[in-house]
């Protein structure tokens, strides 16, 4: 199966999944121009949410990948409400899946902070600048320093 | 009679200008960013999904 980030979204939009997208592809969608090996969701950990996200990459051979085995990624009405974050490699890519992010807040904080975008055929709910270049600067990594310099300069430009 | 100074405290804010020149000095290709401003959303995610594409058939090459 060929990776696309693109159709992996259109996946879990087509599914209803809630969730804005965030992260270093939130920052390509503003117009970053670094490559970022993962999607990062920040979603609604509810369980009716989280199913419909399983539903939506159940066929994707998705993956625990922080975990040395790489362990199957299986939702049950058991385990569904004990997720805090999801860190999982599928067949389309990697996705993380977070109920925080740090600069920003929990997922109806996010989602307030948040702009619907349109695609060639799906809308996307995408972190604003302004809270994109927070929560870069609020990891305080030297990459996600990098990537605040080069948001804050797209923001000006 | 005194009356309160008026001067405010204002977050220092940067000009365009300087903002361009830290990214120049951090070693960010403003170019490249001003190239993707002009394009799509749409655009930028196929343009990355190429570059990605490209890296990881990088990664996984071998040395002959």
């Amino acid at each position: 199966m060929i990776q696309s980030f693109y159709n992996l979204l259109q996946r879990l939009v087509g599914e209803n999944v809630d969730f804005i997208l965030v992260g270093g592809f939130a920052g390509v969608v503003y117009g970053s121009s670094y490559v970022t090996q993962d999607i990062d969701i920040c979603c609604d950990f509810s369980v009716d949410n989280l199913f419909r996200l399983y539903k939506a990459i159940a066929d994707l051979q998705p993956v625990h990948r922080m975990t040395p085995r790489k362990i199957k990624f299986r939702l049950t009405k058991v385990n569904a409400g004990q997720f805090k974050n999801l860190y999982l490699d599928t067949d389309m890519g990697q996705l993380d899946c977070l109920s925080f992010i740090e600069g920003v807040g929990d997922y109806q904080k996010v989602k307030q902070a948040s702009n619907i975008i349109k695609f060639e055929n799906i809308k996307l709910r995408v972190l604003n600048l302004d809270n994109l270049i927070k929560a870069k600067q609020a990891m305080n990594r030297p990459k996600d320093r990098q990537i605040a310099i080069e948001l804050e300069t797209i923001k000006k430009c | 009679m005194k009356t309160k100074s008026k001067t405010k405290t204002v977050g220092k804010k940067i000009s365009r200008k300087d903002q361009i020149k830290k990214a120049k000095a951090c070693g960010i290709d403003v170019s490249a960013l001003t190239a993707n401003l002009r394009r799509t959303p749409y655009e930028r995610i196929m343009r990355h999904q190429v570059a990605l594409d490209t890296f990881l058939m990088l990664r996984k090459a071998k040395r002959i």
